[in-house]
């Protein structure tokens, strides 16, 4: 992938990088009925899933990728952080 | 599609999905009872030519036409599992009508109750755990009784000794650094394991994208864990990073997400 495509601030990239790890390739994957499925996109090809690669070893400073509601975790933000 | 629920979920307080359309349910309110499913499709309505699968294909590498509509579909999911529980598709899960997707439904009715009760209640948590090498290697001695033994000895050594002793402890140094950072990772698992319903550990990113400053990926799992057990999960969560953080590893916890890496049907 070009360094154009990495603009986003460190901090939305790591959120991103999660959040399509979520919503890409998990989940109910259906064949065959469907018009379009993730099953039929070649993520690999189109160079998503190195991207995702790519964040997923940065996530050292993505203390919290998702807020979590309660404090009570509050050891894992602070203990550590950038 | 962005997943499927108990028919008859109220989709008005949803939030926008896709490109902004409103999400609705299939089949609808008005269909029922006409049309008896065990389970409805969290759905909107989008321009086909835009969604055909060449068009995806050409723009999903593209980080900013992604992106939103990546937090779109995960933002419906999000609200949906506040609601009830919620079976997560994957992002251009796309019907052409909504007779098809009614026959998904029937024909995968059973498979999807069954999935709808498993994850009831229940929340996603991940959990990624690196390591730092730098910070690991300073605090080895302490953990590894073998690198503990070579330091003891190289300062009990005459010098010439302790030359060749030392020369031994950096030969094992990456060695016990890997070889704790596995037993760590599958540790870890095994004690949140307990905390969970259900767990997976997924594929860690290749050794060659690893990045010393970064630190390595040596575990990145998925719970599903029963939301009057969350307390005691992210309490355990915690208790790890307690343990592990002077130890030289970080612990990270993401969630609470709807329950992805829950709902592969069994194949």
């Amino acid at each position: 992938m070009s360094d154009s495509e990495f603009e986003l601030a460190g901090d939305e990239r790591l959120v991103l990088g999660d959040l399509l790890n979520h919503v890409l390739d998990k989940g109910v994957v259906i064949s065959g009925d469907v018009t379009i499925s993730v099953a039929d996109i070649d993520l690999i090809r189109v160079g998503l899933n190195l991207f995702i690669t790519s964040i997923q070893t940065e996530l050292q400073h993505a203390v919290m990728e998702r807020p979590v509601a309660d404090a009570d975790l509050s050891v894992l933000r602070d203990s550590g952080g950038t | 599609m962005y997943g499927v629920v108990r028919p008859g979920m109220a989709t008005a307080p949803a939030p926008r999905g896709l490109d902004g359309a409103p999400v609705m349910l299939e089949p609808g309110p008005e269909a029922v009872p006409a049309v008896d499913l065990p389970a409805a499709a969290l759905v909107s309505h989008v321009d086909s030519a835009a969604y055909t699968p060449a068009a995806v294909e050409a723009r999903v590498g593209d980080v900013e036409w992604v992106g939103p509509r990546a937090e779109a579909h995960d933002a419906v999911l999000t609200w949906a599992s506040e609601q009830d529980a919620v079976v997560p598709f994957p992002m251009f899960t796309l019907y052409a009508s909504a007779e098809s997707l009614h026959g998904m439904l029937r024909e995968r009715g059973a498979a999807l109750d069954a999935l709808l009760r498993r994850v009831a209640h229940a929340d996603e948590w991940s959990v990624r755990l690196f390591r730092l090498d730098d910070a690991m290697a300073a605090a080895l001695e302490e953990w590894s009784p073998a690198m503990a033994e070579l330091a003891r000895q190289a300062a009990a050594a005459s010098p010439g000794q302790r030359y060749l002793i030392e020369r031994k402890a950096d030969e094992q140094r990456g060695v016990e650094l890997r070889r704790l950072s596995v037993e760590a990772a599958s540790d870890s698992f095994d004690v949140l394991v307990a905390h969970a319903d259900a767990a997976v550990r997924d594929a860690l990113p290749a050794a060659r994208m690893r990045d010393r400053q970064a630190g390595a990926a040596i575990l990145d799992a998925a719970f599903l864990v029963q939301r009057d057990r969350g307390a005691g999960f992210r309490e355990a969560v915690a208790e790890l990073a307690r343990t592990l953080e002077p130890r030289g590893l970080r612990v990270a916890l993401s969630g609470p997400w709807p329950p992805y890496h829950f709902v592969r049907e069994p194949s």
